[in-house]
């Protein structure tokens, strides 16, 4: 009984709140304003609150790690140990984030090692590009050739090569390719908004039992 | 995929039976389509007639699903036997033979459990009660001729049963699911694993022999033979609810006394240690045999599901009680000359258990931890139905509670994980598929041309045709007059929205912005949508001519805040200082000249569109990472971004607009050429990739 | 045209607020007759789409194999513009979740975004839960990675090449960076089963999953395997949406040029 009653207030918070920041997507209202305004700093706190539990989780599941001498443990080590230094860092100085010791993280390990990750995208695309542009059918030679106009056509390489290259790219990307997102941009939007409107009726529930 | 006409569970193609209900699939069954009322062939996923799905929508009771249910897969179970004669079983129910004195309302397992106890009160020795199960489960009094065992089976009860246990193994747990479970003191032989699950492993029981047990999940038609032994389809055993398969046959001797005598279940321990240190490990070998003696294919077979899988069977809606999971796991062990004829396997063991008043038997000890019922019709019961408090009178629920309670300890539990662990790191490792010669040296290549790429124009530039001679863009170029039409003392709002991933793509142009807009007197506001932002941005050497507001949280919603009222939006600076707009002369977005984004989402782009560039009238232009700019090019196409310039073509772009004669630093030139060099890259092995397929095509590959 | 967006102008609403307003209005009486029409029996159809079929042969294959299912939320959350591709992954993780549990296969969920952790927790201690034997099967274990969409490409990676994972299930938002994810499963020969609705992800998703789901494809996860009448006639009120829409920019195209 209690556990329903729980349910039952968890789907009315949940209507009541979509309902009211739905009004105010309708309806200028001071107080409405307000309240969603409310409502969002609440989301804020709660992403805030949201993020400790889940540095308390990366720490369990790597406490479990090391503890359980799994492979790989070691790089868990150094993780926890990277973590608790720069959580100590920024601690430390009253500063916070802006202190020099966290900006020296930031700017000459994070920044670097990001980038570093990403630039890996260059060979994961070339490898890709080998294996999904086989010409099977008549599709895929399409398919194939847009891409080189594209590839191409963004460089000044493919200039050289025939001038018109730069305007058959952005021909493609304007009408073809903006065409076919467009399309299933309005398909998501659409599954968005009954996926919301679901969450909003109590449909569907993924946050109560 | 066969869907269960009854509860909708997926199970394994030539499946017979659902293993969550126990429904019989295939054969004659018809599924009724919900939408069009058309009879369809239980496989069918979609109706014949109307073509909507079928499974698992052919629930009883569509609102029902509402209910977790559990669904699994399960492997083929297919009994021997004919197919045809089947009844038609669409109820949802199966239908027990009929219940004593008609008592309708009472479920069936409970009139067949009253009636037992009213005739178990007399000491016969097989209480006519029983008969009833005996003539519900076919082919259990059947004797099965020795030459229709298959030849791993003989091996198995040839296997002598020493009797060398100690009395400490005596099981006091007897009547609990794990029948043959040792105390937990006891000492665990072969390597500490409880023989029930030994048993599990050990299982490769033909269906042919017995499929009694299904019989509790579900009714098994009574034209069902299930000793024949020219079945041609000799169900892989392994890996299907191991329930659902344990031969009464098999063992039918040993499976009782098990139960009865507190010796015996230990004393099986050790035969079944010595039998798995040969066998037991590989099961996989084992499902070779049977598949060599079946004929059919046999589904592979793996250690870790067995377990849950058989789980899975209890969950379904028969009502099992615990003790008739003890005695269906019979352990082969010592060959008695009962085992071979069938005849005490017609009491079913789980009844010897249940009957209350047994007489027992020297030496035997009382089951200690099971309560004895002491009112109601199952007065004298030992343990019978573990009630516990927070039952939901749903059978799926009532099944769960009971079921939970009986069998679980936490050492039970543990073992269990122990062995899944162990087991699936050592006997089911599945084979590493080597990697095609043809596609290994592909990484190499795709790297030295990359490498190559980013080489070349610093050790030779100028070599790369078309050099940084970049295509004009006239987005580029707007973004540029825009900068150069400024007046002096100009507000503009820089915001850093880019992940520091892209850094490297978007400090060059953002940095060149930067500058123009110092070198034209602007006065500059720094922002950022994300935590990451103003980091970059302390990067760009701002401190000292520019505003840090720091970061804007709440993305989209924060942008719209920021449109509506500048004020409220930042109250303190990156550095904590409060923000005096006064001072800065800003008292809304409007008041700026000019908003620049630097995106890596175009997300973000959107957000500044949609929520700054609807209410203002202020120029809004983004520099964006090459990735996204075909989603971001529309906005300018449409006049809402009057300015855009994307990655480093675009910054290049850019910088030829502001000053067309000044000559390009080496660093732009070069990461140009390098962008040329590497998307030719990409369409060398774009090519490669295709003749490397159509080789293989034209000339004959092996595969 | 120009005179019903100005009529709407002054009165304070906007054309999106109007558009917005219109599908509203649309939707709910459609969506309450359209499950009416199922409840009272009617017939529909939906297409199949092997991405869901095959999902329970990968969780059979990973509980055949001891070897763990890794699914991916994303790195989308819950409070922000990616919400709703969040549900659904969360939705789909349900299924995978209680179709894991009940055969036993192990299951290691990731997510990126801290606000979808406390939720595939719950999801996966909620099924846990109703399993009968809970304590002798493996809860689904949900974890986050790392806030950071390229931090969190990067421990997935090291889940594909690390855990021998069986089954590799991605459905939510994603970036650019699914391009490391995916293309390490496709070299750890990991079968992959991809959900994004991004356009600018979804070449990436064609060159590496096995089977995907396609944009909206990802929101009908409640009407293929959980299918109530009320989840069907959704989707039945998102094509008559779709039909509308197109409608309307056929209309605004005609307004336009003539």
């Amino acid at each position: 009984m209690k556990v329903k009653f729980g349910r039952s207030l968890a789907i009315a918070i949940t209507i009541g709140t979509g309902l009211l920041v739905l009004a105010n997507f309708f309806v200028r209202n001071e107080f409405l304003r307000r309240v969603q305004q409310t409502l969002l700093d609440w989301a804020m706190i709660l992403a805030a609150v949201a993020l400790l539990l889940g540095a308390v989780n990366v720490v369990a599941t790597h406490l479990r790690k090391i503890r359980g001498r799994r492979p790989g443990w070691a790089y868990s080590l150094f993780l926890l140990a990277a973590l608790g230094t720069v959580v100590l860092l920024g601690f430390l100085d009253p500063r916070g984030v802006a202190s020099p010791a966290v900006s020296w993280v930031f700017l000459y390990v994070h920044v670097p090692l990001q980038a570093t990750i990403f630039a890996l995208t260059a060979f994961f695309i070339a490898s890709a590009a080998y294996r999904a542009f086989r010409v099977r059918s008549v599709d895929s030679f399409i398919m194939l050739v847009a891409g080189i106009i594209v590839l191409l056509g963004q460089v000044p390489l493919g200039q050289a090569i025939w001038d018109r290259i730069a305007a058959a790219k952005d021909w493609i990307l304007a009408y073809p390719s903006t065409g076919g997102a467009r399309g299933i941009i309005l398909g998501v939007a659409l599954g968005t908004i009954l996926t919301g409107l679901r969450v909003l009726l109590g449909i569907d529930r993924p946050h109560v039992k | 995929m066969i869907y269960c006409p009854n509860c909708g569970t997926a199970n394994r193609d030539g499946s017979s039976f659902c293993n969550q209900c126990g429904q019989r699939l295939g054969g004659g069954s018809k599924a009724t389509c919900p939408f069009c009322g058309a009879e369809n062939p239980i496989e069918n996923i979609f109706c014949d007639a109307c073509g909507a799905k079928l499974a698992p929508l052919v629930t009883p009771g569509v609102e029902e699903k509402e209910k977790p249910t559990l669904k699994g897969l399960s492997l083929p179970t297919k009994p021997a036997g004919d197919e045809e004669g089947v009844p038609d079983s669409e109820a949802a129910v199966p239908q027990e033979p009929s219940a004593p004195e008609g008592e309708e309302e009472i479920p069936d397992w409970l009139a067949r459990l009253r009636a037992s106890l009213g005739e178990a009160s007399e000491p016969a020795e097989e209480p006519p009660a029983t008969e009833e199960f005996a003539a519900e489960v076919p082919g259990e009094g059947t004797e099965l001729p020795e030459e229709e065992l298959p030849d791993w089976l003989r091996e198995l009860r040839a296997q002598p049963a020493p009797e060398e246990a100690g009395e400490e193994q005596v099981a006091p747990a007897v009547e609990e699911f794990a029948a043959a479970v040792p105390d937990e003191g006891a000492e665990l032989p072969e390597e500490e694993l409880p023989d029930w699950l030994r048993e599990l492993r050990a299982q490769p029981a033909p269906e042919e022999e017995a499929p009694a047990v299904e019989e509790f999940a579900a009714e098994v038609p009574e034209q069902e033979s299930p000793a024949e032994p020219e079945a041609e389809e000799v169900a892989p055993p392994v890996a299907t609810p191991a329930l659902a398969e344990q031969p009464e046959a098999e063992a039918p001797t040993a499976g009782i006394p098990a139960l009865s005598e507190g010796e015996q279940p230990a004393a099986e321990v050790e035969p079944l240690a010595a039998w798995l240190q040969e066998e037991g490990p590989v099961i996989l070998e084992l499902s070779e045999e049977e598949m060599a003696e079946g004929g059919k294919e046999a589904p592979p077979v793996a250690l870790g599901p067995d377990v849950p899988a058989w789980l899975e069977t209890l969950a379904s809606g028969a009502a099992v009680l615990p003790e008739e999971l003890g005695p269906v796991l019979p352990t082969p062990g010592k060959p008695t000359p009962e085992e071979v004829g069938l005849e005490r396997a017609a009491i079913p063991s789980w009844l010897e258990v249940l009957r209350p008043g047994r007489k027992r038997e020297e030496g035997e000890e009382a089951p200690a931890e099971e309560p004895v019922e002491t009112e109601g019709m199952l007065e004298g019961v030992r343990g019978a139905l573990r009630l516990v408090p927070n039952i939901d009178p749903g059978p799926d629920q009532f099944v769960r509670a009971v079921s939970a309670a009986a069998t679980v300890t936490p050492a039970h539990a543990e073992t269990l994980t122990q062995v899944l662990a162990r087991s699936t790191a050592s006997s089911v490792r599945p084979r590493t598929v080597p990697v095609p010669r043809r596609e290994r040296g592909l990484p190499w290549l795709a790297f030295l041309l990359l490498l190559a790429a980013v080489l070349i124009p610093l050790v030779a530039p100028g070599l790369v045709p078309g050099g940084a001679l970049v295509p004009s863009a006239r987005s580029a170029g707007d973004f540029a007059a825009q900068v150069q039409s400024l007046p002096p003392g100009a507000k503009v709002l820089i915001s850093f929205d880019y992940d520091p991933s892209v850094s490297t793509e978007l400090d060059w142009p953002v940095r060149e912005v930067i500058n123009d807009l110092k070198a034209k007197g602007a006065t500059l506001l720094v922002m950022s949508t994300t935590p990451t932002g103003p980091g970059l941005a302390a990067r760009m050497g701002l401190a000292d001519t520019a505003t840090l507001l720091g970061y804007l949280p709440g993305q989209e919603m924060g942008l719209q805040r920021l449109a509506t009222s500048f004020s409220g939006a930042f109250l303190v600076d990156y550095q904590g200082r409060s923000v005096d707009e006064a001072a800065l002369g800003v008292r809304s977005l409007g008041d700026m000249a000019l908003i620049i984004t630097a995106a890596s989402s175009q997300d973000t782009v959107r957000w500044w569109v949609e929520q700054v560039g609807s209410q203002l009238n202020t120029p809004i232009c983004a520099i964006v990472s090459g990735a996204i700019e075909p989603s971001v090019r529309p906005y300018y196409s449409s006049g809402q971004l009057t300015g855009l310039v994307s990655g480093w073509v675009g910054g290049l772009a850019y910088r030829q607009a502001i000053s067309p004669d000044a000559s390009l630093d080496a660093q732009g030139k070069a990461a140009v050429e390098a962008q040329s060099l590497g998307h030719l890259a990409i369409v060398v092995l774009i090519v490669l990739g295709n003749l490397a397929y159509w080789g293989k095509r034209l000339f004959g590959g092996r595969s | 045209m120009d005179g019903i967006l100005e009529l709407l102008g002054n009165s304070g609403i906007t054309a999106t607020q109007a558009l917005m307003f219109i599908l509203l209005l649309l939707v709910l009486p459609l969506l309450a007759l359209f499950a009416s029409q199922l409840r009272a029996g009617k017939r529909i159809s939906i297409r199949p789409i092997r991405a869901f079929e095959r999902l329970g042969t990968l969780i059979g294959q990973s509980a055949e194999t001891g070897q763990p299912v890794h699914m991916s939320l994303g790195v989308g959350g819950i409070v922000d513009p990616s919400t709703a591709e969040s549900l659904a992954g969360l939705a789909l993780m349900e299924h995978v979740a209680t179709e894991a549990t009940a055969c036993g296969a192990p299951l290691t969920v990731t997510v990126s975004d801290p606000t979808l952790l406390p939720l595939a927790q719950d999801t996966s201690r909620r099924v846990w839960e109703t399993h009968p034997y809970q304590y002798q099967v493996q809860e689904p274990e949900a974890r986050m990675i790392a806030p950071d969409a390229t931090a969190y490409a990067a421990g997935v990676m090291d889940i594909l090449l690390g855990e021998r994972v069986a089954a590799n299930i991605m459905v939510g938002r994603f970036g650019p960076e699914y391009l490391l994810m995916g293309e390490t499963g496709v070299k750890s020969r990991v079968p992959q089963i991809v959900g994004a609705a991004d356009p600018q992800v979804l070449p990436f998703v064609h060159a590496t999953a096995d089977d995907m789901l396609l944009g909206e494809e990802m929101f009908a996860v409640g009407a293929y395997l959980r299918p109530r009448p009320v989840h069907i006639a959704s989707l039945r009120v998102q094509d008559w949406l779709r039909v509308f829409l197109i409608l309307i920019i056929v209309l605004g195209v005609l307004l336009r040029s003539l």
